[in-house]
């Protein structure tokens, strides 16, 4: 054997790794991943998701890796979990579930005025559905990029699986890093919107809300959504049943593992499987950029839609709501909730505004979705 | 005989006419519009073109047209008419076609608008309001009905 052939062989084993693929490109999306990843471990945004998400980012942009393609007519990993899990919109409903046995829909039950909150916080939606295709994109594409403003995960992936399933990797991104900067992004909206009197109206404290009602509420819910919205029922559906499971109290088991286990599977598979949608030729195009500009914007105007509808009630109810209380009408439960706590805190220590805003926060998850519904109605 | 060549020439020419779709079709603001009809009434906004046919027939011809338009488009019945929406950047926003009263197909092509989109928007976000509005109403009837249901009766107290 010549040298030359020996060369020939090694430049050949060379050619199957993926450095001489590597581009540019590459290496970008190395970076965003990272920052997620750093985000998630380091600041703590949003780890459940960030963290998987941006691994995917990251294991997903190396030339030649087996895990989004096709090899031999079969999937690979990811894009098996990606089929099942986001493709068939099974992950999105599945997290609902989860996210219903967990959740006390007390607040709300016992003032379900501010269900009216939640319905003015999706004033963004429209608007950058709007904005967005005056920028070029199609009406279908539009709806899945409105929705990253309610800002709620499970719904943004449920619609733009079902309309524009291309941008599910930036839209699931921006929703779900928004969402993580909630407590950057609200309190200046916040104060901008309320004057210091506002911020000090204290609500009287809540009534009890019994144990029926808290049986009947998801009952009487999806009674409601199905009639009104069916096309979002398989995302409500499995919320309300999730949290007949955990109000019923007879199904113990069941609960526990919908909070749980299947909760933590499903989070796995969905970030990892969102992260690696977001592989360089795909990601780096003016499309994604644009998406996180009016996510951005989106977010902006949902917070202020629910404190200027709180405001516009504040002049027609008795006893006056804490405007702060609007601005948790964007779902990301409970995170918003906590920043109406906050900000009301630095106005009047003894101010409790938390339970107050998980109202217009469980609010602002059924207003999404409605919206959502209202968008597959139009363009499916 | 003669009867029977002016039925098979007939049927023939429809053949063709529904078999070749596109060929030499005309069009208003891009939307194809079948060869063979009467022009109604025509605007910039509005083109209505009436046909010496079933509805349907003319249904199938804008079936076949927009056979591979996919997901862009969203074909739908209403009401004894069928609908075909445009979601794409297309200048043209639907297309109706509907029977008349004397039996002939009308098909209505007409102009995208930022009217439309606007309105439609308006709706959509007054809908979520009724969505939730509902749902409050619901549930303060509900619970109204369970709290007059668990109180005790007047006078009950102590016996």
């Amino acid at each position: 054997m010549t040298f030359n052939e020996i060369l020939d062989m090694m430049y050949g084993i060379f050619l199957t790794t993926g450095i001489a693929a590597l581009s540019w490109k590459h290496v970008l999306m190395w970076g965003i991943g990272l920052v997620f990843i750093y985000l998630a471990i380091k600041k703590d945004f949003e780890p459940l998701l960030l963290l998987p998400i941006g691994f995917g980012i990251f294991v997903v942009n190396f030339p030649f890796v087996p895990l989004m393609g096709f090899s031999q007519g079969h999937p690979e990993l990811i894009r098996v979990f990606y089929h099942y899990g986001l493709e068939w919109e099974v992950v999105p409903c599945l997290i609902f579930l989860g996210l219903g046995a967990m959740t006390d829909f007390g607040p709300l039950i016992a003032n379900p005025k501010t269900l009216l909150v939640g319905a003015g916080a999706q004033l963004g939606v429209f608007i950058t559905f709007t904005g967005t295709v005056l920028a070029g994109f199609t009406l279908k594409e539009a709806a899945s990029v409105g929705i990253i403003g309610g800002a709620d995960g499970p719904t943004t992936i449920y619609l733009t699986q079902a309309l524009a399933p291309h941008l599910l990797g930036a839209n699931a991104l921006a929703a779900y890093s928004y969402m993580a900067m909630v407590p950057l992004i609200q309190p200046p909206i916040m104060r901008m919107l309320t004057t210091p009197e506002e911020r000090r109206i204290r609500m009287r404290q809540l009534r009890p809300v019994s144990k029926l009602e808290k049986i009947f509420y998801p009952i009487i819910c999806t009674i409601v959504i199905a009639l009104l919205v069916p096309s979002v029922i398989p995302l409500m559906g499995m919320f309300m049943f999730g949290n007949l499971m955990k109000e019923s109290g007879v199904v113990g088991r069941l609960t526990e593992t919908a909070q749980n286990a299947l909760m933590n599977i499903v989070t796995i598979l969905l970030g990892i499987s969102v992260g690696a949608t977001m592989e360089a030729e795909r990601f780096l195009s003016w499309k994604p950029l644009l998406i996180f500009g009016l996510g951005l914007l989106d977010f902006f105007v949902c917070t202020m839609g629910g404190i200027v509808t709180v405001k516009i009630m504040n002049r027609f109810v008795k006893e006056k709501m804490n405007p702060l209380i609007g601005s948790a009408g964007v779902s990301a439960v409970p995170m918003s909730a906590r920043v109406s706590q906050r900000i009301g805190q630095e106005y009047d220590r003894k101010n409790h505004l938390l339970m107050h805003a998980m109202g217009p926060n469980l609010a602002g998850v059924i207003g999404t979705a409605a919206a959502a519904g209202m968008f597959i109605a139009m363009f499916r | 005989m003669g009867e029977a060549m002016k039925k098979i020439l007939t049927i023939t020419a429809l053949i063709w006419m529904l078999g070749t779709p596109a060929a030499g079709a005309a069009d208003f603001l891009g939307a194809p519009v079948m060869s063979g009809g009467r022009t109604i009434s025509q605007s910039e906004r509005e083109l209505k073109t009436g046909y010496g046919l079933p509805a349907a027939r003319v249904a199938d011809y804008y079936h076949q047209v927009f056979g591979d338009a996919g997901s862009s488009l969203k074909i739908r019945e209403r009401g004894g008419q069928v609908w075909i929406e445009d979601f794409e950047a297309r200048p043209w926003h639907k297309i109706v076609i509907e029977s008349s009263p004397a039996g002939e197909a009308v098909v209505t092509i007409t102009r995208d608008s930022w009217t439309w989109i606007l309105t439609m928007l308006v709706f959509r976000f007054l809908g979520v309001f009724v969505v939730l509005l509902v749902l409050y109403l619901a549930l303060s009837i509900f619970t109204a009905i369970l709290y007059r249901s668990s109180r005790r009766p007047a006078g009950s107290e102590g016996k």
